[in-house]
């Protein structure tokens, strides 16, 4: 069933423009100056050799490459939440909206120095897409052929956005829709919300 | 020549054009533009691409037409970063992979080592690649900033023979590479350079175009290669001192930002190196306990161990905690070079 | 205020962590049996006590801020102090991922609405801070915190505290990859900065 699909929300809603600025604000202040960083292209070589070692693994396997990206992913993602609410120490997000401008403002630029834009909201308001104009994992990589239609070659942040979001107890569907390495126009994670888990939000909070 | 390159596999196509090819003949090839793959490159075969194109085509009649774009992506030094937490949260989750795969610990250090050669390799082409740029290359100025921190600290830093007993110097090259201000300087030198981003198609946003520049660090210019500020390749290093020089100097600053803090040739072994770090970072949150002292190191032998055995001088490369001081963490990476090695040495060098 | 224990429990009110920084004699000394009870109790307690809040506040609540100050440099050396060993420790000191000298330099909200956050009593004061995630970090302290403004402040000093440890919670155990989450804690270098926090809050 086509659901319609519209353009970020953020930009054109003037009540959200000072929370959207102080969130943008606090992820850039945070990159700058509380953050150690590394050598991006180490790790990018990194992934990119784990990825090659599991397809090589898995010989052709591209579904199983992406299943076990998506699951090292999920492993990171519960443990990566606590660093990120340790770091910015974040209210809970009361709107889907905000979850979203905080995933994408704050925590893409603490760890990663990336602002993906938030676009392509659905109808009931509970579907978003991440927007990469460039693989963000991929530097210097070219999928070979035959898994150019399969592999998701960064299908680990899937992983992550699910585990993390998951741990704030928000349950969540997160996969990739397009990737620049297939040669789509852009890369695009979409991330639809299933449910609140009201049941797991810890008693203290109302 | 296409149709010669095109039967080649990938690495061989490096080492003859690094070693065979003036490099005059080769600028007008965008093949010069030595691609680093991922790992990912097609088996066997070379596709010769036009530097005007920028994205994957595949013509409707005849699917065996493959333009890869992989060829007109700039190979300079972009100095964009990521947060330490990042990379040490991957670091964690491909330790946790390997050893859910591994039975014994040799076995995991085993594959953490070879997991480390494959990057080792690829590091030994690339910086020896960015290493050879010329420093008076005038259009280059933010690429050379860092070859030049990384060709001249290899010159500053003298290589220490003291015997390991002895009280090590750390051969820090303070000025240059750990200074975090080159990274400002650097960009603001390259903002002079035409920022040309690679023109996409029209139906990405102008916002995700921003976005991505807002991404990185220092904006480059895509049309800019690497091979343009090259002159002449530097030599390759034949001596054992030298290449290990170039470890303790260029390849530790690249991965870690720091050169490593000794460099000690062992006085009961002549073909035992020590190269020693106070303090690895990438492990430095990981509990050292007696089950997997030192074992996460292997990560950094391996890179190191690949680096040298395809640079020509194969050899074993083990971790060994060693505390000193205030130094918790220090390791030190032993390196044995197989006899041959030591030989040829001494048979060229006396 | 000197911190005479620290606890940490899961999500599912199990203990993960405690740590004893009192040189007392062992007669006042827990055993680790009283530790898991306290650590159940506690998270019990503190569920229960969400629910306690009278109607009345609940059908109009009042405008409370969350809101937490930042008070610098609680558990980590000032480097702006004339002590001169401090600055030299400063210096030498790094805060694994966390630049520049201290984990967070602004306020921060609570998310600690309903529960119990401070508890008073003859003997000791106990604080209590919980994450998003449901992790609590529990401190109990020495001094009695006399009840008014001096509550509220200690209250302050504790949480910002506390959050320390949980960043560095989130640094030592988090990023071991040998650690399974909700197990206990055996992390030597997590100990280690644990009782770095604490003896600089002296």
């Amino acid at each position: 069933m086509p659901q319609s699909r519209s353009s970020s929300l953020s930009s054109s809603n003037p009540a959200n423009a000072p929370q959207v600025r102080h969130l943008k604000a606090l992820g850039d202040d945070t990159w700058k100056n509380k953050v150690e960083k590394v050598n991006a292209e180490f790790f990018h070589l990194t992934y990119g050799t784990i990825v090659a070692q599991l397809c090589e693994e898995y010989a052709g396997d591209y579904a199983r490459v992406n299943g076990e990206l998506f699951q090292i992913g999920y492993n990171l993602g519960v443990r990566l939440i606590e660093d990120f609410l340790a770091r910015t120490a974040l209210p809970r997000c009361d709107t889907f909206l905000k979850t979203s401008e905080v995933v994408s403002k704050c925590a893409f630029k603490i760890f990663l120095n990336l602002t993906p834009e938030v676009a392509h909201w659905n109808a009931a308001r509970d579907s978003f897409d991440l927007v990469f104009g460039e693989n963000p994992l991929a530097e210097h990589v070219e999928l070979p052929p035959g898994a150019s239609g399969q592999l998701w070659f960064s299908n680990v942040l899937c992983g992550v956005l699910r585990g993390a979001l998951e741990m704030v107890q928000l349950d969540c569907d997160v996969e990739f829709v397009s990737d620049t390495l297939r040669g789509d126009m852009s890369t695009d994670i979409r991330v639809k919300l299933n449910k609140v888990l009201r049941d797991e939000i810890p008693a203290g909070e109302d | 020549m296409c149709r010669f390159l095109k039967h080649l596999k990938p690495l061989t196509v490096m080492t003859f054009a690094v070693f065979a090819l003036p490099w005059r003949f080769t600028r007008g090839w965008v093949l010069c533009e030595l691609c680093i793959y991922s790992g990912m490159a097609p088996p066997g075969l070379i596709y010769t691409s036009r530097a005007d194109t920028g994205g994957i085509q595949e013509t409707a009649q005849d699917d065996t037409v493959y333009v890869s774009r992989l060829y007109s992506e700039s190979l300079l030094s972009k100095r964009n970063e990521v947060s330490l937490s990042a990379m040490c949260f991957l670091y964690q989750g491909i330790i946790a992979h390997f050893h859910k795969r591994s039975k014994t610990l040799q076995e995991f250090e085993g594959m953490l080592s070879e997991f480390g050669a494959k990057i080792g390799l690829r590091l030994l082409e690339l910086l020896n690649f960015r290493s050879s740029i010329s420093p008076t290359s005038a259009s280059a100025a933010s690429a050379a900033n860092t070859a030049r921190s990384n060709v001249y600290s290899s010159n500053i830093s003298t290589p220490n023979l003291t015997k390991p007993s002895a009280n090590s110097v750390a051969v820090r090259d303070s000025a240059n590479l750990s200074d975090p201000q080159l990274d400002h300087s650097s960009s603001s030198m390259s903002a002079a350079t035409p920022v040309t981003q690679e023109k996409r198609t029209s139906n990405t946003t102008a916002n995700t175009a921003s976005t991505v520049a807002t991404g990185t660090t220092t904006p480059h210019n895509k049309n800019e290669y690497l091979s343009e500020h090259i002159t002449k390749m530097k030599r390759r290093d034949l001596k054992i001192l030298d290449i290990l020089q170039f470890i303790h100097s260029t390849l530790w600053s690249y991965l870690f930002r720091h050169v490593s803090d000794d460099l000690v040739k062992s006085s009961e072994r002549s073909n035992e190196f020590m190269i020693i770090d106070n303090n690895p970072i990438l492990t430095q949150f990981i509990n050292p306990s007696f089950n997997h002292n030192g074992s996460c190191d292997y990560f950094v032998c391996g890179i190191i161990s690949g680096f040298l055995n395809n640079a020509g001088f194969p050899c074993d490369v083990t971790a060994h905690p060693v505390p000193q001081g205030e130094f918790e963490r220090r390791t030190v990476f032993l390196i044995k070079f197989n006899d041959q090695v030591v030989e040829r040495e001494t048979l060229r060098y006396g | 205020m000197s911190i005479e224990a620290i606890l940490i429990v899961n999500k599912s009110g199990g203990l993960i962590y405690h740590r004893d920084f009192n040189n007392k004699t062992s007669a006042t000394h827990l055993n680790g049996n009283d530790y898991l009870i306290l650590a159940s109790t506690v998270h019990s307690v503190f569920a229960i006590a969400s629910q306690v809040t009278p109607k009345a506040l609940k059908l109009s609540p009042p405008k409370i801020d969350f809101t937490i100050p930042y008070h610098p440099y609680v558990g980590v050396p000032n480097p702006n102090s004339s002590n001169t060993s401090n600055r030299r420790t400063v210096s030498s000191q790094k805060l694994g991922s966390f630049k520049g000298p201290d984990f967070f330099n602004g306020p921060f909200t609570s998310w600690n609405k309903s529960g119990i956050r401070q508890l008073i009593t003859d003997h000791f004061t106990m604080y209590i801070y919980q994450s998003l995630t449901g992790l609590k970090f529990v401190a109990l302290g020495s001094s009695v915190a006399v009840l008014g403004k001096n509550a509220a402040v200690s209250n302050e000093v504790a949480d910002n505290f506390l959050r320390k440890v949980y960043c560095v919670y989130s640094e030592y155990v988090m990023k071991d990859p040998f650690y399974s989450l909700e197990m206990p804690i055996k992390s030597k270098t997590f100990d280690q900065s644990v009782k770095s926090l604490v003896d600089n809050l002296l």
